[in-house]
């Protein structure tokens, strides 16, 4: 092998070596494909729907002590949701890298804010997350590092928030990581939610996105905080066994309430096959309908 | 067949993303990120936290209560003092962030971890008002009697005691070109509680009304009550201020708690929330005609209690005083 050929071969070893290290541009604007979990994502959840998360016993009492004119308080009115909301909201992504002007290379992205939730910018020139006193804000600390071509991110120091927005709580103590994956015009989130305080098992969701040359907008208004009826002072909650929405879902769906009070084993397919007897078909659905004798309110 | 294979690819990446086993590698594996990190900022200080919260305020935590400390041209102002134990530590970081005297020391209540410090941290210093080598400690009067009781438990030597006590509502001085306020909050945690408000620095600290890493104490031998202690959080949400409108833009007054993290507004928010909750949840019960055995084992403070509750013992203590607040004020 002459010298050239060996250069070459180095090279070419080389370029195929790579992309394992390699880091893929996330740069743009990710158009959210709503179609799972639309409702949760969109006009928001049934008000007693907590199956499928992994809530512990606090959670569950948290959720349902909730009432919704929490949101409401004069010093909660602009609250923003936690970086959860990516994964809970229905709203598109908008990525852009920082570069270091020293050195070029890409010292963080960032996803830009919606209306209701804090930009999330994602470090990647290795510095720590803050210490355990340090204070928690709007946008959490995330720092992220490169597997192959998949960004995983980790956030924590959020604030206190929900994971459903039906008042199914997480706590300032929990954690999210997030993988992007970019394949091709596609963007797949999968995000993982680990709270020791409210959770008995880690969340985990997907989302995925489409590239659109429709700019994604970076950023609500800033907020005013309005009268919307709860006096100063007041605390909105449910006393416990005086939620009057805990029925709902058996009402209007026939699922079982120990399904919709949710619970780690909620989660799995095989959950089904437990409450199938004690599940009763609707003869007729009357909100938000699927399945069977779905659509078109039949 | 197409249609069959799909489904079981489905069904094969869903279990993967919902295995326990693998779920709970990741959380063991954050957790001791988060344990590695946190660790590492108390090896460098000697087991001490030293947050920078301002540029001319920090926070120490882990010296016993949390300390408050504010430097300038003038000096510095501590806000608590920690324990006795941590003192030298205290001293020690201190002097890491200025060679500036020590100035005056704020008391926000009698406990101590909280006046333990004061005799080394005041000796430490300067009197601004006498000229001696003895900082100014201030404080509620009732944290001057505490101390200086006959049968104080723990006896503190007369050097240690606040040298300027006050009745009032509020106490006020000027120092590093910045208005300092205590606030007395009556009847709250005990009944010599204070809350100080560093103007400039736009920052409050509590003391122990506000426990990041627990429920409250509401001491009723020492003059505590639970409608007090939601009054005292009111106090401190009134006196702080939110990121309004640029909520990502900036950050709001900043809340030194006795114990845990710092915070913001929203966490005092969120732990009003939770005191009132859970009084309103004993009150109903009490209304019910239950006893006191009843109403802990109706877990009235649930949803709380994997948050502020972890601590032996600190959820019961905290219905318990909730209950006796409740029921000896309606008699």
């Amino acid at each position: 092998m002459t010298f050239n050929k060996l250069s070459l071969c180095l090279a070419m070893t080389c370029c195929v070596a790579l992309p394992a290290l390699a880091e893929i541009d996330l740069s743009g604007s990710w158009a959210s494909i709503n179609d799972e979990d639309a409702m949760e994502r969109g006009a928001g959840p049934n008000p007693d729907d907590w199956a499928g998360l992994p809530l512990n016993a606090a959670g569950k009492a948290k959720a349902l002590a909730f009432e919704q004119s929490t949101i409401s308080m004069p010093e909660r009115i602009c609250w923003f949701q936690t970086q959860w909301h990516i994964a809970a909201g229905p709203f598109s992504l908008r990525m852009w890298a920082v570069p270091d002007p020293l050195t070029g290379r890409v010292q963080a992205w960032v996803i830009g804010a919606w209306e209701t939730r804090a930009p999330m910018t994602i470090w990647m020139d290795g510095r720590p997350h803050p210490p355990k006193d340090a204070p928690h804000d709007q946008t959490g600390f995330t720092t992220g590092v490169w597997n192959g071509n998949e960004l995983i991110a980790t956030t924590t120091h959020m604030k206190s928030g929900y994971v459903r927005r039906n008042g199914a709580p997480i706590s300032d103590e929990a954690t999210i990581v997030t993988h992007f994956r970019r394949h091709g015009d596609m963007l797949t989130l999968t995000l993982f939610m680990v709270d020791p305080v409210y959770l008995t098992e880690p969340y985990i969701i997907t989302r995925s996105y489409n590239l659109s040359t429709n700019p994604v907008s970076i950023g609500g208004p800033p907020c005013t905080q309005g009268d919307e009826g709860v006096p100063e002072g007041r605390v909105p909650h449910y006393l416990p066994g005086k939620n009057p929405m805990t029925s709902e879902m058996t009402k209007i769906y026939g699922i079982p309430a120990e399904a919709e009070m949710g619970g780690a084993e909620t989660m799995y397919p095989e959950y089904r096959d437990k409450i199938k007897d004690k599940f009763v078909l609707p003869a007729k659905c009357e909100r938000n309908c699927g399945g069977p004798r779905g659509g078109g309110g039949n | 067949m197409a249609g069959a294979a799909k489904e079981q690819v489905g069904k094969t990446v869903k279990r993967n993303f919902t295995n326990p086993m693998a779920g709970w590698v990741l959380a063991a594996s954050l957790a001791m990120c988060g344990a590695f990190s946190a660790r590492a900022a108390e090896l460098d200080s000697g087991g001490l936290e030293v947050i920078k919260v301002r540029p001319d305020f920090y926070m120490i935590a882990g010296a016993g209560g949390n300390i408050g400390v504010n430097i300038g041209s003038d000096g510095i102002v501590l806000a608590n003092a920690g324990s006795a134990a941590a003192a030298d530590q205290v001293l020690a970081e201190l002097k890491k962030l200025t060679d500036l005297p020590i100035r005056m020391i704020f008391n926000t209540e009698a406990g101590p971890d909280f006046v333990g410090g004061n005799l080394k941290l005041a000796r430490a210093g300067l009197a601004v008002r006498t000229g001696s080598n003895l900082a100014e400690i201030i404080a509620f009067d009732a944290v001057l009697s505490r101390m200086s009781a006959r049968n104080a438990n723990p006896s503190y030597p007369g050097d240690a005691w606040p040298n300027d006590a006050f009745l009032a509502n509020r106490h006020a001085v000027r120092m590093n070109d910045q208005g300092i306020e205590a606030w007395h909050v009556p009847a709250a945690h005990t009944d010599g509680d204070s809350v100080v408000m560093f103007r400039k620095s736009d920052v409050v600290v509590t003391g122990d009304i506000m426990n990041m890493d627990r429920f409250p104490v509401i001491d009723l031998d020492k003059g505590g009550t639970i409608e007090g202690e939601i009054e005292a959080l009111n106090k401190v949400i009134e006196l702080t201020i939110a990121p309004i409108p640029y909520i990502y833009k900036d950050v709001g007054t900043y809340v030194v708690p006795g114990h845990g993290r710092l915070c913001e507004q929203m966490e005092v928010v969120d732990y009003r929330d939770m005191v009132v909750i859970v009084r309103d949840n004993i009150e109903d019960l009490i209304k019910q005609g239950k006893t006191l055995d009843q109403i802990k084992a109706a877990h009235p403070a649930l949803a709380y209690e994997t948050r502020f509750g972890t601590e032996p013992g600190a959820t019961d203590a905290f219905i318990e005083s909730v209950y006796k607040s409740l029921t000896t004020t309606k008699k």
